[in-house]
């Protein structure tokens, strides 16, 4: 086995241009693999990592049937439903929260940006819980600063929203209404974030002529320590339901755990990747119809030689194998170049996100069971390819191969 | 008595190209003994090569048997016959039939590797055998490498690994010059009456042939005549 491998070596390197050439569509397919697995991944992780930051313990109340964009028929979130939630037992506290695009103008400079609003009363503990580590300079609101604002990264950077970055205490103008910055958040890595302003509940409502407590866009719920939150949402959901008085199965309103909300964004990074990775496939395909012609070929061109060794003994068995390494060989190096390739393509891509575009979502992830499956199914590619060429060769006669020239 | 290595008895190999019937070999009954020196001389088209499949059991023939130490490998299968001409019999061809991207060494290594002989084994017998050809100098290069002399003196080396019972050699002098031919043939020679080992060949060339102890000739499929 090991002299055949030998042997297999052998005879890639003399054919080097071609074993290389037959490499690449493997090569490509790997690294296209490799590349968009480990960003998938990393994706994954970073988002999981996000919401592990709000905590599992909390529940996300929505209306309409899917936290993602609400249904035209669904009824507002209002404090009638914050107080019902309130009373549920299991759950501490509650924030509710609210935004808009609108208006906002520094320095006569026009902007347009995404304002959230958010119940700064008993909740106000919640929001800090979830929100406080994200603070990188100044404070969250406390109770009788109207108007107020903290505001996200790129506002303090000189052309990140304004041409000159805004700084702690400075003043920034909401549809009309002067505020004052008080805190500034961490670089998120996400647009969203980064350029959004939070405000209370009290000024969101002066600003905007709206009452906040008649239309949240989610109510946040934190479920009592040690306490089961599944258990606790569906304890929710039943309170809600009687509350407004429907049947089970007729909500018109969305409750999720941290978890599951996780859970969603994972299934849907997995479909995403699996479409991709599918498209990936057929590069190594392609790759494997590559191996299998020029194992043909090979086949063909060492007709003499295959003579020779079933002359001096070699068995259909061992003719079979030594083709079917060399095959794989090529599967398994080009998959090999391909994985190196591939992560070097996830780190630059990263590398470009966080750099160029400053989105820290980007995260090139790789782990060894990505490494070495990616690295086993080259191979197996590359054998599968090899089994027709191979048994063509096992099966040719030593009288007459030899006698080709 | 002296024990056969090989027996031909009443051979006939036909081949069919498209409705014709071409006889290659017609009946060919012929006994090699251990330790001797046999040539197989003949005009080309006299079936020559035909013969030197079946008795280097490259072949199996359409009528008849052949006996390789008493036993009948007319009816085996490929794989089986290649077990048994692996580790029973030498082979020597007109243009050497070295494998070019293996070297020296690994080429006489071969044989013994479809044997399973394991690697500490296969290195010393190799090395061994480059020491009697006299080419140990030259075990790490590769054949494009080496002279046509030198090429065909790895060859020998390659037949001798497995300790045949035979060696049969194809024209093993026909690709080389004369004086290069002959150094070849005397090495079989000292093969022979040293080591006692049984060499069939098989020639067109009566200066050759007039080497081995005994000459068969082959005409039109048969043997015609017999001359020790």
């Amino acid at each position: 086995m090991k002299q055949f491998l030998k042997m297999a070596v052998e005879s890639l390197l003399h054919r080097k241009l071609r074993s290389w050439l037959t490499m690449i569509g493997i090569f490509i397919g790997i690294t296209a693999l490799i590349s968009i697995v480990s960003l998938g991944e990393g994706l994954e992780v970073a988002i999981t990592e996000e919401f592990s930051e709000l905590g599992n313990d909390k529940l996300w109340l929505a209306p309409g049937t899917s936290a993602f964009g609400a249904s035209a028929s669904a009824a507002n979130l209002t404090d009638r439903d914050r107080k019902v939630a309130d009373s549920v037992p299991g759950i501490t506290e509650t924030v509710g929260m609210t935004w808009k695009n609108t208006k906002i103008i520094s320095q006569d400079e026009e902007e347009v940006a995404l304002v959230s609003g958010y119940t700064l009363d008993e909740g106000a503990n919640l929001w800090d819980e979830m929100f406080g580590h994200m603070l990188f300079s100044g404070r969250w609101h406390k109770s009788g600063d109207t108007f107020k604002a903290v505001v996200g990264y790129d506002y303090t950077q000189n052309d990140g929203i304004f041409e000159r970055g805004l700084k702690l205490f400075d003043k920034i103008d909401i549809d009309g209404q002067s505020f004052k910055i008080i805190g500034i958040m961490e670089k998120q890595g996400n647009d969203q974030d980064d350029q959004s302003i939070y405000i209370t509940d009290d000024a969101y409502s002066k600003v905007f002529n709206v009452r906040l407590e008649d239309d949240y866009k989610y109510i946040v719920a934190k479920t009592a320590a040690g306490a089961d939150p599944n258990e606790i949402a569906e304890r929710l959901k039943r309170a809600i339901r009687n509350d407004r008085d429907l049947d089970e199965g007729d909500e018109d309103f969305t409750i999720q755990t941290t978890e599951e909300i996780m859970d969603s964004f994972g299934t849907i990074l997995q479909i995403v990747q699996v479409v991709i990775a599918g498209i990936a496939a057929i590069s190594l395909l392609v790759g494997g119809v590559g191996i299998m012609n020029t194992m043909y070929t090979s086949v063909l061109e060492r007709t003499k030689e295959i003579g020779i060794m079933k002359a001096i003994g070699a068995k259909n068995s061992d003719i079979l194998l030594l083709f079917l390494i060399e095959s794989g060989m090529l599967g398994l190096l080009g998959g090999g170049i391909g994985v190196i390739t591939g992560l070097g393509v996830a780190k630059a891509t990263e590398f470009f996100g966080k750099n160029v575009l400053g989105i820290e979502l980007l995260r090139a992830y790789w782990s060894w069971p990505l490494i070495l499956g990616a690295l086993a199914f080259a191979f197996f590619v590359g054998m599968i390819s090899g089994v027709f060429p191979a048994r063509q060769a096992s099966k040719q006669q030593a009288v007459d191969s030899l006698r080709y020239e | 008595m002296k024990q056969a290595i090989i027996e031909l008895k009443n051979v006939w190999k036909t081949y069919e190209m498209g409705d014709v019937k071409v006889h290659a070999l017609r009946g060919i009954n012929l006994k090699v003994h251990k330790g001797e020196f046999v040539a197989i001389i003949g005009p080309s088209g006299s079936g020559k090569s035909t013969a030197m499949n079946q008795i280097g059991c490259l072949d199996i023939p359409t009528k008849g048997s052949v006996f390789l130490s008493k036993k009948n490998i007319s009816t085996l299968d490929e794989s089986d016959l290649a077990q048994i001409r692996g580790k029973k019999i030498g082979f020597i061809f007109q243009k050497f039939n070295l494998i070019n991207t293996l070297t020296a060494k690994e080429n006489i290594m071969l044989p013994m590797i479809f044997q399973d002989v394991p690697e500490d084994k296969r290195n010393k017998k190799a090395e061994a055998l480059l020491k009697l050809v006299d080419l140990e100098e030259r075990m790490d290069h590769r054949p494009n490498e080496l002279s046509g002399g030198q090429q065909q003196r790895v060859a020998i080396a390659r037949s001798l690994a497995n300790d045949p019972e035979m060696i049969l050699a194809d024209e093993p002098t026909g690709n080389l010059d004369s004086k290069t031919g002959s150094s070849v043939l005397e090495f079989l020679k000292k093969l022979h009456k040293e080591k006692g080992t049984t060499i069939v060949m098989v020639t067109h060339d009566k200066h050759v042939a007039k080497q081995a102890d005994r000459i068969e000739t082959l005409k039109d499929g048969k043997i015609v005549g017999a001359k020790t």
